[in-house]
């Protein structure tokens, strides 16, 4: 579906599976926060909406309380490492469901290795150990987190193994005395 | 036996005290209550009452490492897990004994990557190998029965000579 070091989607024009469809997050968040949308794609019938980075945690705040999306429940939040992407080199998704309503929606955030990406822990509680997880295997740091420590590998762990330029056995010194 | 030959009344066996040792040790092997991964999955079921392990006197799986004998290392050894399978081990009272059940315990398996221990073997002595992803109970039991065997010739009293 998308190019390997970009992350830019490859679907030839007309693909039916990235047709629009009716959604009414998307409508609510174009007329309340027109400045934070910088993009909307769909794909297989779920809105794709590429987002300001420093409004992150303001849209899912919107999403989150406004009556007529209710996006109560973020299903999970994930990076990805794009090394060549065309608005930044870290991607984080955010998938959000609206348990009353039934929307589906997902929000994506670009960013480069050190910009912090606002936390939105505050916003969905349980983003606080996706964020961790992001942190610790992918290297986005997002500011405003209660505790971006390592979650998955030790604490004295150098680097952040998910990275496309990380390689797969491990660099000299990763397994320690173990190798 | 021949200068006790036919001096003992019927009914009394003689035997050596290591052979006693050993067939005491093999008799009643407890493996400690310890999975990693889905191989953990076959040892329960290894233990259960299909399979038995308790026929081999190895069924009382002990939630400390005080109280066992036997340390099943069955599954995926991370990194980050490496130092506390390490410490569990030197907890455990001599004699002990350990098995590597399935591939990733034995060599990493599936998974030549910077976080999986490439063979629990790095980290603590291995008796038996089991392959399998996972090993069937069976297979289990063959190795616990091999370990069996092993310590039969385990010599406590009458070491070999030379030997420290």
């Amino acid at each position: 579906m998308a190019d390997e070091k970009t992350g830019t989607p490859e679907e030839q024009p007309g693909d039916p599976r990235a047709a629009e469809v009716p959604s009414v997050p998307v409508d609510r968040l174009r007329a309340a926060m027109a400045e934070s949308v910088e993009e909307v794609r769909y794909w297989a019938g779920v809105p794709i909406v590429r987002v300001r980075r420093d409004d992150v945690a303001r849209v899912l705040e919107f999403l989150r309380d406004d009556p007529d999306c209710r996006m109560n429940h973020l299903s999970t939040l994930f990076a990805t490492h794009w090394p060549e992407g065309e608005h930044g080199t870290l991607e984080v998704t955010y998938c959000l469901y609206s348990t009353v309503h039934g929307h589906l929606l997902t929000v994506k955030a670009w960013t480069r290795d050190e910009e912090p990406v606002p936390s939105v822990a505050e916003v969905f509680p349980v983003a606080d150990w996706n964020e961790r997880e992001a942190y610790d295997l992918v290297g986005v740091r997002f500011s405003g987190h209660p505790d971006l420590a390592r979650i998955l590998l030790p604490d004295d762990w150098e680097g952040h193994p998910l990275r496309k330029d990380y390689p797969l056995e491990g660099k000299p010194g990763d397994h320690k005395s173990y190798r | 036996m021949g200068l006790i030959e036919g001096k003992l009344p019927d009914g009394i066996l003689t035997t050596t005290v290591d052979s006693v040792f050993a067939w005491a040790r093999k008799s009643a092997i407890w493996p400690m209550t310890f999975g990693l991964a889905c191989c953990a999955i076959e040892m329960m079921a290894a233990g259960a009452s299909r399979f038995d392990l308790d026929r081999f006197g190895a069924g009382i799986f002990r939630a400390t490492p005080r109280q066992s004998d036997l340390m099943i290392v069955a599954g995926t050894v991370t990194e980050k897990m490496a130092p506390l399978v390490r410490r569990l081990y030197e907890q455990m009272p001599e004699p002990k004994w350990v098995i590597a059940m399935g591939i990733c315990a034995t060599s990493g398996g599936p998974f030549p990557t910077y976080s999986t221990v490439q063979g629990v073997d790095r980290i603590v002595p291995v008796d038996v190998y089991v392959p399998g992803c996972p090993p069937r109970p069976e297979a289990l039991i063959y190795a616990l029965m091999r370990l069996q065997e092993k310590i039969q010739q385990t010599r406590t009293l009458a070491r070999p000579r030379g030997a420290a």
